[in-house]
């Protein structure tokens, strides 16, 4: 029985196909296996190529190194700010020619990589020139000249924040807005690159200073009053045009529960409307304005200004954070609404959410580098301003603005008042410890008020008021970017 | 002008590999004598270009004129093959001598580059391995006792293995060789034969659960002193022979899936009872977190072929010598760094075609045994490559087997030869009967 159905089966199934099925079908498994395989390859070889050449494990940057001379760092305006020269042994020197003034982002490139040393090492290690070139160089024994970058940085700009720092400790980043092109940024403490080999063991190893590390990206602080502008935002998702009708009659503190918190300084402010609360930075009223938000919509709005997230910045930098729940206590929605508490910024996205505001909401990506090309002029990458994304509405923005341009006219920026230039913005003192005399004194705004270019940001660390201190910085940054 | 070669011979070499596969696959379409010569004048063509272009980068960049006396080495050996052999068997599909060439010369291209001494001994092995092929060519056509010989090739297999297993000397924590008068053999290549042509034998007999559990117990005599051995590697390639090979000659998709599970369990079991399992698993799965210790050799592979890119760095131009033992487990790693991808992927490619040629060779034959060995052979070698390749690039994780031909390796190379001229035997063999049949026909014809 079992036999004649085989044999019924095996004449059915007569054909040359049907004799080999069973191997055909172990042959296309394995053919299938190398098409998986082969597929794997190919996007292997396509998508690591960058992270695995900056593995310090690879061997093709020491090779490279041997046959390419290191591609010079360029300013916006063409000056060098990092080149590689021949040292009186023949070897190679890396040479910054402004010193400490472009440390942290232009970085170094011996003890590690910082900096954009180390975002386009992968370019400026290797050569693109001509391969018919490349060969005679070999046969000559001389050096392929690496790609060069061209920056955004604005060599002017840079020089005035560096100076305008002076002793300070703190940092300053400049932006336009429109471009998301980042024309400064400079960090205090600073180091000499050009001599980071002799000054490692000391600079390494001072972390009360941490001179190495870029405070613009990477340097976390409370916000301070600065952060008024992300809860006046919430305010306003929350309440719409009701907005006017705010009115808060200020003691100079606000009391909740057995604790109270009160205004810089002791100050009273009287009664105050939306506006004049955030002109005179009212910590009292905003405290009131917290208890008046809902939870998660306020953690919605912090959220949408890329808190907790991962910022679009191509340098190495820390994420923010700020938490609210609905089983947040009273200490902390008070807290977090003045930018006290547990709530951490880096200047580079409070310099990112003030060109939002001044780019009618929308976000530019970031740049740092402009291009990138052979030692013949060969283009090997370009970066065109892109819409990141858009941060808050027209309107919401064109609203921010004009609470700004009155802290300007009226409140803590008085400083920056009739100038040949109009600005807005918002300064912040960011208490960090009990002593209630230290503070971080922090500045953010854009110029011109109508029509904005370019966005500052200052932070000076353990100085005091933010009218005081962060404002004069800000106004030499923005002189030397509208007066020359 | 020759700095000019210099830089533009890889695209050379891949345009030639290139076209020397076109012919490969062209010459699996059809049957005619005639054409089958011309696309395999046409392969030799292609095979001497891209051993001319790939030698001449190399000794116009070393300015040295040993490489010159290897290549002319290569060159008569690639070129007396295909003559010497279709004068001694004039049915020799000449297309499977060239691929196996071809595959003999790109591992020569890279070895060669590595290290000269190894690839003026490969040469040397590979030609007497090609010369004594012609005796295996002779002998498959010739004995058809060989069908029933099937337990005698697992006796002298095992004990071959076996002795090892007892004799042998370490390599790298597994038991793979042993040295007699100055040669050091390793001879679970060789056994493979023997292993091959033992289920061959088998099957042919029978396919009856009965024959399929007697088989199963020879293999697994074979796959248990290679675990013993710690060869798992090759054990690896022994258990999965015997499963295709069973469910081809058996005609039972159900084998297939049955020994997948098993080699599943058994796998696990493996990566629960050796250290060196655990240890090769972690270095697959994450081996970026161990990368100074069982992580390094994996991750400069990566390293290397993320340096060679699509069409590589050019020959002499990489680092590939980074890699611990790349001349062997790792060839196909310095192959893509300094040839290209597509090159890599091209000479893969050139196997598959081997392949298909042996699979479709057992798809037109009658005969179980010669059936069974064709399929054997063929994906003995194509699993092989597989583990290799597959291993060496962190698709799977690292089984340490050889890649055939590529790879340095005497034993490697002479045992994968001889299993290639087998199947060149039952391809002569082939053409010998269709001669004969043909024959009768004329003469049925020339009676009235």
């Amino acid at each position: 029985m079992k036999g004649e159905r085989r044999k019924k089966k095996d004449n059915r199934k007569g054909t040359r196909f049907a004799r080999n099925r069973e191997m055909y079908v172990c042959a296309m498994l394995f053919i299938a296996l190398f098409a998986g395989l082969f597929g794997y390859l190919a996007s292997y070889v396509v998508k690591n190529d960058e992270t695995l050449f900056n593995n310090s494990y690879n061997s093709r940057q020491r090779v490279l190194a041997q046959e390419n001379r290191r591609g010079t760092i360029y300013a916006a305006g063409g000056e060098a700010l990092a080149r590689s020269v021949q040292g009186t042994d023949g070897g190679e020197i890396r040479e910054y020619p402004y010193g400490e003034v472009f440390a942290h982002v232009v970085g170094y490139s011996q003890k590690g990589r910082t900096g954009i040393e180390e975002l386009e090492n992968y370019f400026l290690i290797q050569s693109d020139i001509a391969e018919r070139k490349k060969m005679d160089n070999e046969l000559a024994g001389t050096k392929n000249p690496g790609n060069d970058v061209y920056t955004t940085l604005d060599v002017t700009l840079q020089q005035a924040a560096y100076d305008a720092l002076g002793a300070y400790q703190g940092a300053i980043v400049v932006t336009d807005v429109r471009t998301g092109r980042i024309l400064a940024m400079v960090s205090k403490p600073d180091f000499d690159p050009n001599q980071i080999v002799q000054i490692w063991e000391q600079v390494s190893t001072d972390t009360d200073n941490a001179a190495l590390v870029n405070r613009v990206t990477q340097g976390l602080y409370p916000p301070g009053s600065t952060f008024k502008i992300v809860t006046a935002l919430a305010y306003l998702r929350q309440f719409g045009d009701q907005w006017q009708n705010y009115s808060y009659q200020c003691n100079g503190a606000y009391t909740y529960g057995e604790s109270k918190i009160n205004c810089f300084h002791g100050s009273v402010h009287g009664k105050v409307d939306l506006g004049l609360s955030f002109a005179k930075s009212c910590n009292s009223s905003f405290a009131n304005i917290g208890m008046q938000l809902n939870r998660k919509k306020f953690q919605d709005t912090i959220d949408s200004l890329l808190f907790n997230a991962e910022l679009p910045i191509p340098l190495s930098y820390n994420k923010t954070t700020v938490r609210l729940t609905e089983e947040s206590s009273t200490e902390d929605v008070v807290q977090t609404s003045i930018g006290q508490g547990k709530t951490q910024i880096s200047p580079m996205q409070l310099n990112l959410i003030t060109a939002a505001i001044a780019n009618e909401g929308v976000l530019m990506r970031p740049v740092l580098v402009d291009s990138i090309k052979s030692a013949e002029g060969k283009i090997l990458e370009e970066n065109r301003p892109v819409q990141y994304c858009q941060l808050m509405a027209k309107e919401e923005a064109a609203q921010l603005g004009k609470l700004m341009e009155e802290v300007v006219q009226e409140g803590t920026g008085r400083g920056l008042k009739d100038r040949a230039y109009t600005c807005a913005g918002k300064t912040g003192s960011a208490e960090f410890n009990d002593e209630k005399l230290d503070s971080h004194a922090w500045f953010t705004g854009f110029a011109p008020a109508q029509d904005p270019e370019i966005a500052v940001t200052v932070i000076v660390e353990r100085i005091g008021s933010g009218g005081d201190y962060a404002v004069p910085l800000a106004r030499r940054v923005f002189d030397a970017y509208f007066l020359g | 002008m020759a700095s000019f070669f210099v830089i533009y011979s890889k695209y050379l070499i891949i345009l030639f590999l290139a076209a020397f596969l076109s012919c490969g696959l062209y010459g699996l379409t059809f049957h005619s004598v005639r054409e089958q010569t011309v696309v395999a004048n046409a392969e030799c063509v292609f095979l001497f270009l891209t051993q001319f272009s790939a030698f001449l980068t190399i000794v116009l960049r070393t300015q040295q004129m040993r490489y010159l006396v290897l290549y002319a080495f290569l060159q008569i050996l690639t070129l007396a093959l295909p003559i010497l052999g279709v004068l001694l068997f004039p049915g020799l599909n000449r297309l499977l001598l060239n691929h196996v060439c071809m595959l003999l010369s790109a591992g020569m291209i890279i070895l060669t580059r590595l290290d000269i001494a190894k690839a003026q001994k490969q040469l040397a092995i590979a030609a007497a391995s090609f010369m004594l092929g012609f005796l295996a060519v002779w002998v498959i056509k010739s004995f058809k006792v060989l069908k029933k010989l099937g337990w005698v090739y697992m006796a002298v297999g095992l004990a071959a293995i076996g002795t090892v297993l007892l004799l042998g000397q370490l390599t790298r924590g597994a038991k793979l060789s042993f040295t007699v008068i100055g040669i050091t053999f390793q001879p679970s290549e060789f056994v493979k034969i023997l292993y091959v042509l033992f289920l061959a034998s088998l099957l042919a007999k029978d396919t009856g659960i009965l024959q399929v559990v007697l088989a199963g117990m020879g293999a697994a005599a074979h796959v248990l002193v290679l675990v013993f051995s710690k060869d798992l590697g090759s054990a690896l390639i022994y258990f999965a022979v015997y499963v295709i090979m069973v469910t081809v000659a058996c005609h039972r998709i159900v084998y297939l899936l049955l020994g997948t599970a098993a080699g599943a369990g058994a796998s696990v079991v493996a990566y629960r009872l050796f250290s060196h399992v655990q240890v090769r698993f972690q270095a697959w799965k994450d081996p970026w977190s161990v990368i100074d210790d069982q992580g390094y050799q994996i991750t400069q592979s990566l390293f290397a072929m993320s340096r060679g890119g699509w069409f590589g760095l050019g020959i002499g131009k990489g680092t590939p010598g980074d890699i611990p033992h790349v001349e062997t487990d790792f060839i196909f790693s310095a192959v893509v760094e300094e040839l290209g991808l597509l090159f890599g992927i091209g000479i893969v490619g050139v196997g598959i075609v081997i392949f298909l040629q042996l699979i479709q060779l057992a798809g037109g034959l009658k005969d179980g045994f010669y059936k069974n060995l064709a399929v054997g052979i063929g994906f003995l070698y194509l699993f092989q490559m597989f583990l290799t390749v597959g291993g060496g690039t962190k698709f799977i994780p690292l089984t340490g087997v050889t890649l055939p031909f590529i790879s340095y390796g005497g034993s490697s190379v002479m045992a994968t030869t001889w299993l290639f001229f087998m199947a060149e035997g039952i391809f002569v063999m082939r053409q010998e009967e269709e001669l004969k049949i043909e024959r009768r026909k004329k003469e049925k014809e020339g009676q009235p």
